[in-house]
């Protein structure tokens, strides 16, 4: 048997209180799950495609932004913006869809472009803020 | 055991999660890095814009986004991001605050989003890059739905059940 003094078992209460309140208020945004995990699992095959050797993207698409749904790509174009455009004007869904630019040459990230040109002094065309 | 994968030129490993924003009322998918170095869970304007952010509507952090060579601004915003794991049908839920990258700053239309220490600290991984799989495993999580109809419910329920103690 365990015996708590009162400042003990209320703080006990409070904590087991606010996990309840967490959990609930999770449930509640969750919603359906069943239905996020179909969202999640397309989302996943449409990432897939960027792992996968066949077709190799960067081959197909080089120095170019595109959009791959359910596992192909749905639209590509020069910037981002063009990009998503297209997927507007299909109805693509957003959340299902993985977006990135195919680098044909590979950048070394070590997570310098972290802050704009600027705050460096370096301007943007200086290689050393086009390369990470 | 939940399954990232490698960029197949990069090489670098990512897990695909479901964040949700529920005061925007956005939900999407993204690809992460796994970034053990990254203190916070932090998404990249590439991702923020796909997802249709109204930068306009977020709250700015007072301290700026460190990275190695400079700093950015950046907003923080109450998330739910969600992850599967395939083996037991089961999602894991986690309520984080999630930096989101100003879209200003240079450069990051190219970066993905970083999955930080606050998800990652929550999971085991094991890396194996020669056989290019990269597993996780849970050790915590604030939300597990299992994904089998009836034992949803049962959760559901449960969870409906749970009321706060009395004072």
């Amino acid at each position: 048997m365990i015996c708590l003094e009162d400042s003990q078992s209320d703080t006990l209460i409070q904590q087991m209180d606010a996990q309840a309140t967490k959990k609930r208020a999770l449930q509640s945004v969750l919603g359906n799950p069943a239905r996020l995990n179909r969202v999640l699992q397309q989302f996943r095959k449409a990432a897939q495609a960027l792992s996968s050797d066949h077709p190799r993207l960067i081959d197909e698409y080089p120095n170019q932004w595109v959009a791959v749904y359910r596992g192909k790509v749905a639209a590509h174009g020069p910037t981002l913006d063009a990009v998503l455009g297209k997927m507007k004007r299909k109805a693509i869904p957003q959340a299902r869809t993985i977006v990135r630019y195919i680098e044909k040459n590979k950048r070394t990230m070590i997570l310098r472009g972290l802050c704009s040109a600027a705050d460096l002094g370096t301007r943007p065309g200086d290689p050393i803020s086009k390369r990470w | 055991m939940l399954s990232g994968r490698f960029g197949n030129t990069t090489g670098r490993p990512y897990l695909e999660a479901l964040v949700i924003l529920p005061r925007l009322k956005i939900e999407s998918g993204v690809s992460f890095l796994v970034d053990t170095g990254a203190d916070q869970t932090v998404l990249m304007p590439v991702d923020a814009i796909k997802m249709g952010i109204n930068y306009a509507r977020l709250v700015s952090v007072p301290s700026p986004l460190t990275g190695i060579g400079g700093e950015c601004n950046s907003f923080s915003e109450s998330a739910v991001i969600v992850l599967a794991d395939d083996t037991s049908r089961k999602l894991f839920a986690y309520k984080i605050n999630i930096l989101i990258a100003d879209k200003k700053a240079a450069n990051q239309a190219y970066c993905p989003s970083l999955l930080g220490r606050d998800i990652l600290n929550k999971l085991r991984i094991k890396y194996d890059f020669h056989k290019k799989k990269i597993l996780f495993s849970l050790t915590s999580a604030d939300l597990i739905v299992p994904l089998d109809k009836f034992a949803s419910k049962r959760v559901r329920t449960k969870i409906k059940k749970l009321r706060n103690l009395p004072e």
